[in-house]
């Protein structure tokens, strides 16, 4: 009966599921923007596959600060349970390209242990050590910062904190975040990226033994090694989507918020319009013993549907939002996630429902002696 | 033993309009309804017949006095408990065809089986065979406005018995019909009473339906008497 009267008013559906189809949309765009943003702050992270990750003491993400000397390496490859430690230095940086400033983040890795690029433009398979041994003035860039700069392989650039120049050897993907890219050196260049580079390391990927537990080699490093922190794979890519959260996710919030009231002012205007032209057939039902929560449980139908609809019209919307936003951000993997379409739909239903509220207000008022009245 | 009246009105009353100036609409009212009894209440306009009406059927709340439907006091009852029994005990038929537009005939009628706990399919099949009882056999699947007023009354009527009520309200119901087929839904309603001794109140204007009633009451300024 609720679809009855909505399809039997198909201009006030078409405006209802438009008020929920626009925001579900919008919010879907954002938990897909959101979702590509916390995927590539942690790509790094997830690419490297190492369960385990030292850092300084006091620091447990990838965003923060962590400086430690290059012994620590030594250190934790020497604790029982470790396999394999693969030591990194790191540093965000803003640098001056074509007078321009850029922020990116400059690894110096050692092709033959880890820490370096996943994946190479031109190149189909997984790059291998070979692909990346890297000269002590070469340096691999992330394919959107040399499009973006108008970078070619065979370029040279100055990195910032040494005049020396580098020559752009390779392009990497997968290595464009919001905030920065990256940029790939020879551990041997480690020490003209950060004064002392050679002698430290900014953090330590940690690969256990098969069978350990990682949680408690991560206990062992710490009660070994001093001054460090081992954290959990998860944790430091929780910490680092939360950090950026802190961000961007009261602009998302504050969107989803505007998308949300409009969806509701929207739905509810035209139910409550809906329903004042129906008061007299509300009557009806009524005078003829159809209890108050019957008939309101006949509006809210009406709202969940609407909500139902809006939310499945709302769907491409987001994806085309996502499509778009990926085009337009090299590197940035906007997408819906089964999570963000429950999320979504969960709201779209909320927001329908919220504005029958209004509706079911005004059928207390109804007075079912009307319908003696001609 | 004598069985209980349909209705029992005591001393009814009920003042409309703002207290600076009020209308005794239904003034001290008494009355009784028996079983098998169709009765017309005629008047004027604006006697309070309608009024009575809706006092009578729990959709008015009186000023003074009490209405027992089956010995029930129905203002008595909590709202919840009122409409519950509206439902079950009373089918109403007022003076415009009062279908809701979005639904079929059959919808119509089965709207208020349901909720009295039938299931949908069942309460489908009842309001099958009631349309087919008031002569609209094949024309449940029609929307309201393509059926004409005459149908669309009868398919109130059939509305109205679909909970087999104890109590019949009828508000002009023969108003926006012709004669004959005012006639024959007064027929059905007769009917109804007649063969499941059931009592009828009719309000009407229509002198030709008063060979089809037991009792004849006269309304004017909110007063009754037998006619």
């Amino acid at each position: 009966m609720a679809l009855r009267y909505l399809l039997g008013e198909r201009i006030r559906l078409g405006v209802s599921l438009a008020g929920v189809a626009v925001p579900a949309g919008l919010i879907l765009f954002q938990l897909a923007l959101q979702h590509g943003i916390n995927t590539q702050i942690s790509i790094y992270l997830q690419n490297q596959k190492a369960p385990l990750w030292v850092l300084q003491e006091g620091v447990r993400d990838l965003v923060s600060v962590s400086v430690m000397p290059r012994s620590v390496l030594r250190q934790v490859a020497l604790v029982p349970g470790v396999e394999r430690a693969v030591g990194m230095v790191a540093t965000y940086v803003n640098m001056e390209v074509k007078d321009r400033q850029t922020p990116v983040s400059i690894v110096a890795f050692d092709p033959r242990l880890g820490g370096g690029p996943w994946k190479l433009a031109g190149l189909e398979r997984p790059p291998t050590p070979e692909d990346l041994a890297l000269g002590e003035d070469e340096v691999i860039v992330d394919e959107a910062f040399a499009l973006k700069n108008g970078l070619r392989v065979g370029d040279r650039i100055s990195l910032p904190g040494t005049r020396e120049k580098f020559t752009v050897v390779a392009y990497s993907r997968e290595t464009n975040t919001l905030g920065s890219q990256y940029l790939f050196v020879s551990h041997r260049a480690a020490g003209k990226i950060l004064p002392g580079g050679e002698r430290i390391v900014t953090a330590v990927m940690v690969y256990p033994e098969p069978g350990v537990d990682p949680a408690s080699l991560a206990a062992a490093i710490e009660s070994r090694v001093q001054g460090v922190n081992a954290v959990l794979m998860e944790e430091v890519a929780r910490r680092n989507r939360e950090y950026v959260g802190a961000f961007f996710l009261p602009i998302i919030g504050f969107g989803m918020l505007v998308g949300f009231l409009v969806g509701l002012t929207v739905t509810g205007l035209t139910l409550y319009h809906s329903i004042m032209e129906k008061v007299r057939e509300l009557a009806l039902m009524k005078a003829l013993g159809l209890e108050d929560r019957w008939v309101g449980l006949l509006i809210l139908t009406q709202g969940l549907l609407i909500g139902l609809g809006g939310f499945v019209l709302g769907v491409p919307l987001g994806l085309a939002g996502a499509w778009g936003v990926s085009r337009a951000v090299p590197g940035l993997n906007a997408s819906l996630t089964l999570p963000s379409l429950l999320l979504a739909l969960l709201l779209s239903l909320l927001m329908a429902g919220t504005a029958s509220l209004l509706p079911l207000l005004r059928l207390r008022k109804v007075d079912p002696a009307s319908v003696f009245r001609p | 033993m004598t069985e209980t009246p349909v209705v029992i009105c005591h001393d009814l009353e009920k003042v409309l309009g703002p207290p600076q100036a009020p209308v005794r609409a239904v003034a001290g009212v008494s009355l009784r309804l028996e079983r098998g009894e169709l009765t017309l209440i005629m008047g004027p306009s604006g006697s309070g017949k309608t009024t009575l009406l809706a006092l009578i059927g729990g959709l008015l709340h009186p000023t003074r006095g009490e209405v027992q439907i089956l010995g029930v006091n129905v203002w008595r009852l909590r709202p919840r408990e009122r409409t519950l029994f509206r439902l079950r005990h009373i089918g109403f038929v007022f003076q415009q065809p009062s279908l809701l537009p979005s639904l079929t005939a059959r919808e119509n009628v089965a709207l208020v089986m349901a909720p009295n706990g039938l299931s949908a399919r069942e309460a489908l099949r009842k309001a099958d065979e009631l349309l087919e009882k008031v002569g609209l056999r094949g024309r449940g699947s029609s929307f309201s406005a393509t059926l004409s007023g005459g149908e669309q009354q009868r398919v109130v009527i059939a509305r109205a018995l679909a909970n087999d009520p104890e109590l019949i309200l009828a508000d002009e119901p023969t108003a926006s019909l012709d004669s004959r087929t005012g006639q024959e839904v007064m027929e059905e309603i007769r009917k109804r009473v007649k063969e499941r001794g059931r009592a009828a109140l009719v309000v009407t204007h229509d002198h030709r339906l008063l060979p089809l009633a037991d009792r004849v009451i006269w309304m004017e300024d909110g007063r009754v008497r037998e006619a």
